[in-house]
């Protein structure tokens, strides 16, 4: 009798292995039509670094999936389940045989009736240029809303599937953290601003390990926007005092505009910031980025217009401004790369290449916020020519913006994208190929990526990537913040 | 006799306790119960059930969590949390009756019975409180020891507190202070007097080193780390909040006017009930009938969200502007709610962000937040029917009659001035009658009487549609007696009748209580500053 029972229950728990372990697809003549699979990675390049392309079938009675991955050059896998899931060594050695090739994903979707579907093949080209940073650091915030971030700031590795955080805000409790502008992904080089009470930038540099009030008597307001100097010394911030008005239909939901803005650049070594007349007027000077030379400032100004009603007329020009890092001083002039007045549009958020080929930027119909605006699009210019074209080949009907370089030079970018559902930023990486063209972009891999996505409440706002990973010392952020131990900058006479 | 059943007598005073925790909690405070599975959200993934094992205590905050989605039947809830009470206490018996004699043991149980009860009331005290401490109190009992022939005998409870501090936080330290005391007894006792310092010792090292060492994989300060997730303090019951808590829900819920009659029970009602009062009059097209009852200063419509902004506020808040039509400010209130919520998320909340984008009609949004919902074990159903292109009747027609109500302009607004906000609606919609007579009533409140009549000719008479309610008769009759406004005028404005009659009375009484329940008495009588 018992030895029965136990006949059953060994039948049972091997059904419910069997089941959930998934099985190989017959043998059967593919389709002509493609899976219809998310993410889209049908035909992306990806770097061979990156982590398993998980991704899940869009076909609401698939109740298994079997997909086998062939290289063009050599080896395979293959696997099978709920959705398409890879081991993670064998992806690696499997991109790894396979740079400069293609990987071949052969699909088949067992439906509710047991049937098998077998889909056409697609490719994903591994590229043969390196993506070699460790990872991407982001912030996790609420879409839309700058104030009031309870979640942090985080660091995942591209190569798998952990993400740990650089600092949440249960670590300096109640705090808003804005923000981490890294020097090309170094890990012990970047800056992060606390807001609230005992506010301030920490900044790390190297072994030094600071809490800075960036405001000095001379200056309008604290630091925002931040990128450093090549050379790991100097910061240029945009000093900004930002307000947000609320559209009154959701299609564009809210305009972050500046009250004021000037630039400045800090100096690390002597807690010192670099200011000139020329970039601090009462036009709008913003987000300021170094050239890859560290002899430029290039960063984005407006003339005032009344606020907020005028807010279609605010429209950023791109500019840049000499820097010279052995003295420590701003240029004389301003140039003018391209004019607000000449497309009619506004540009915002410059980022060159660390190669010095290429900047790419945002181009929107007006405003200095372009994740804000669903016509956000990226527009890259060759630095050898001038020549720019906004880049079609990836731009969505939603904002794309937040977007910069991997520290390789390789032409690996990453940037934020609305895509998905015109609410939530997610992050998307893409390659500029010789030929000036960015491949197609894909979204960062998740284990698995639908139930990330869908469940996620939080946008990956201001990312980038990281060379190593960042250790901060906890303990000590949090004693500087607590007690409110700033050290205070001054001006340089 | 009493010595012979004293254990039984025990039992079943602890049992008819129980059963009387447990009928309070779903008789007199249900809606505290309910505010706890709406501030949470519990997806069953494994994505999401992993994030658990980010932070210490992972056991008691995922088991917590699971049971609390359950309080939404509330004799479910309250049989859960009266049964993660009564296992805290019998862990506590336990403990007491083997350290004290019977007598004080009882007794101590009885008082931290009455303490963790206390705990139970505000609403911040989560499940996962009651679990950490059951659960350190079991791991503390549970004895663990190395046996080898003769000759070992080595006490290795203290790595129970290890592991305590992984499944159960806080409860760690109720876990090293049993197996300190359990040593101490040994030693009083002189079965143990070589090595119980060791046991004490390294209980203590582990119970207060462990958070030290792992505070910053846990991304948390060292003391927040050793008391994850949060303490409970004890509090009395909290009857007023209660009744917030119940007005609010049954707004949200739609039962209207169960939520007046709530508010009805009480006999000076809070701004925050009142402010329901009114907006369920103004949903039921009764507000200008009823502004008079209770007295504010305003209809919530001066108040803002910060930083500091209790979360009720920010419910009553995301409430106001949905009703009132203003999607963006609904939203923004509900993503502030959700980002002050435990994890970030907030179960009433993201459903209503779903009905937002519904009447916005960006789907692809509201697909968003009924993906996350068809996760959870009571939602399914609620955000299928949901679902755009296969919306229930009745869902459909609510929101459709939103959208008609809501905001058509796409120009940016210059202020957070609600009354700004409501002209815009009006502007777009002039039938928007909640948003019509917040504004008439926010006016009258105010007794700024020349924008009333400004705002009474704009959005009434301009439109060829004159409200004819007795409250805005009676304040049109101060604003015309006031002007000496002639003949044409008042008939112009006024509609001949029993009201009319009645100003004549008060005219040659005014102040007279008799006319308590009119505008022209508050306009004499209320100083509303």
């Amino acid at each position: 009798m018992y030895m029965k029972s136990y006949k059953y229950l060994l039948v049972c728990l091997c059904t419910v292995v069997a089941a959930c372990s998934g099985g190989r697809a017959p043998e059967m003549a593919p389709s002509a039509e493609l899976p219809d699979i998310f993410p889209d990675y049908r035909d992306v390049t990806i770097p061979a670094q990156i982590a398993p392309m998980n991704f899940d079938v869009n076909y609401p009675d698939a109740e298994q999936v079997f997909v086998k991955v062939t290289g063009s050059k050599e080896g395979g896998m293959e696997t099978s389940g709920k959705t398409a899931e890879f081991d993670e060594k064998k992806w690696h050695e499997l991109t790894a045989q396979n740079v400069g090739g293609e990987l071949a994903f052969d699909v088949s979707v067992k439906d509710k009736d047991g049937e098998w579907h077998r889909y056409a093949p697609f490719v994903m080209h591994v590229s043969d240029l390196p993506l070699d940073d460790y990872g991407v650091v982001y912030r996790k915030i609420a879409p839309g809303y700058q104030t009031f971030s309870k979640i942090g700031i985080y660091q995942r590795e591209l190569g798998s599937f952990e993400e740990v955080p650089v600092l949440e805000e249960t670590a300096v409790e109640g705090k808003c953290m804005n923000c981490h502008y890294g020097n090309r992904g170094r890990a012990d080089q970047f800056s992060i601003h606390v807001r609230g009470k005992n506010g301030g930038t920490i900044l790390c540099n190297g072994d030094r390990l600071a809490y800075l009030n960036t405001k000095a008597p001379e200056t309008q307001g604290n630091a925002t926007y931040g990128y450093w100097h090549p050379d790991g010394r100097y910061i240029a911030y945009s000093v900004n005092k930002i307000v947000q008005n609320f559209y009154l239909d959701k299609e564009h939901n809210i305009e972050p505009w500046d009250v004021f803005s000037d630039l400045i650049v800090l100096d690390t070594e002597t807690d010192q910031l670099i200011t000139s007349p020329i970039v601090a007027t009462p036009r709008c000077e913003t987000t300021p980025a170094f050239s890859p030379d560290g002899k430029k400032i290039y960063f984005c100004l407006a003339d005032s217009v009344d606020m907020p009603g005028g807010y279609e007329r605010l429209k950023y020009s791109l500019c840049s401004i000499d820097f010279d890092a052995e003295a420590g001083k701003l240029g004389e002039k301003i140039d003018t790369l391209i004019c607000a007045a000449d497309i009619e549009k506004s540009v915002s958020l410059p980022r060159p290449s660390y190669d010095g080929r290429y900047l790419m930027y945002n181009v929107t119909d007006h405003g200095t916020s372009p994740i804000h605006h669903a016509d956000a699009d990226l527009w890259i210019m060759d630095l050898a020519t001038g020549e720019s074209r906004q880049m079609d080949e990836l731009n969505s009907g939603y904002s794309d913006a937040y977007h910069n370089w991997s520290t390789g030079g390789n032409g690996w970018f990453l940037f934020n994208s609305k895509r998905r559902d015109g609410m939530y930023g997610n992050l998307y990486l893409s390659c500029v190929g010789p030929d000036g063209k960015a491949t197609k972009p894909f979204l960062l891999p998740q284990r698995n990526p639908r139930k990330y996505y869908d469940e996620a409440l939080h946008s990956f706002n201001a990312p980038d990537f990281i060379a190593d990973k960042i250790s901060l010392d906890m303990p000590k952020v949090r004693s500087m913040v607590k007690k409110g131990e700033l050290t205070n900058v001054s001006v340089k006479k | 006799m009493i010595q012979k059943y004293k254990n039984t007598i025990f039992v079943g005073l602890g049992l008819i306790s129980c059963v009387a925790l447990a009928v309070f909690y779903a008789t007199a405070y249900p809606a505290h119960l309910l505010w706890q599975e709406q501030n949470q959200v519990f997806l069953n993934s494994r994505d999401w059930i992993s994030n658990y094992f980010d932070k210490p205590a992972w056991l008691g905050c995922l088991l917590g969590d699971w049971l609390t989605q359950f309080y939404l039947y509330t004799w479910v809830g309250a049989a859960i949390l009266t049964l993660a009470i009564a296992l805290c206490v019998a862990g506590l018996a336990a403990v007491l009756l083997r350290l004290l004699p019977k007598a004080v043991a009882w007794i101590l149980t009885a008082l931290c019975a009455v303490l963790l009860v206390g705990c139970s009331m505000p609403a911040t005290t989560q499940l996962s409180f009651f679990l950490c401490v059951a659960g350190g109190i079991g791991l503390g009992l549970a004895e663990f020891r190395l046996y080898w022939k003769e000759t070992v005998n080595i006490d290795l409870s203290p790595l129970l507190v290890g592991v305590a501090y992984w499944m159960f936080g806080f409860g760690a330290l109720l876990t090293a202070s049993i197996i300190i005391l359990l040593a101490v007894k040994r030693l009083v006792s002189k079965q143990d007097v070589r090595t119980w310092w060791i046991t004490a010792a390294c209980a203590t090292a582990i119970s207060m080193g462990l958070p030290a060492i792992l505070c910053k994989g846990y991304a948390l300060p060292y003391a927040k780390a050793l008391l994850y997730p949060g303490i409970a303090k004890p509090e009395l019951p909290q009857m007023k909040y209660e009744r917030r808590l119940a007005i609010s829900d049954a707004f949200y819920r739609r039962d209207y006017t169960v939520a007046k009659q709530l508010v009805e029970r009480d006999e000076n009602p809070d701004e925050i009930s009142a402010f329901y009062y009114y907006l369920s009059s103004a949903v039921q097209d009764s507000l200008p009938d009823n502004l008079l009852k209770y007295p504010v200063k305003s209809l919530g419509t001066l108040t803002t969200i910060g930083e500091t902004t209790p979360p009720i506020i920010i419910n009553m808040m995301n409430d106001l502007y949905y009703e009132l039509g203003d999607m963006t400010y609904a939203e923004r209130a509900a993503m502030m709610r959700n980002v002050f919520s435990p994890r970030n998320r907030n179960v009433r909340m993201i459903r209503r962000l779903a009905e937002i984008n519904l009447v916005s009609g960006d789907t692809a949004a509201a697909m968003k937040y009924l993906r996350i919902l068809d996760r959870t074990y009571a939602y399914g159903k609620w955000s299928q029917s949901h679902r755009p292109g296969s919306m229930a009747p009745e869902v459909e027609s609510d929101i459709l009659s939103r959208r008609i109500r809501s905001n058509a302009k796409d120009n940016i607004r210059l202020g957070d001035n609600c009354r700004n906000i409501i002209l815009e609606l009006l502007e777009s919609n002039p039938g928007n009658t909640v948003a019509l007579d917040y504004l008439l009533c926010t006016d009258l409140l105010l007794k700024d009487m020349d924008t009333f009549k400004m705002d009474y000719d704009t959005y009434c008479m301009a439109k060829g549609q004159p409200r004819y309610k007795d409250l805005y008769q009676q304040a049109l009759m101060i604003y015309l007696a006031g002007t000496d406004a002639p003949q044409e005028e008042w008939e112009r404005y006024i509609v001949p009748g029993a009201q009319l009659q009645a100003f004549r009375a008060y005219s040659a009484r005014r102040g007279d209580p008799s006319f308590g329940n009119t505008y022209w008495y508050y306009f004499d009588r209320y100083n509303n500053s």
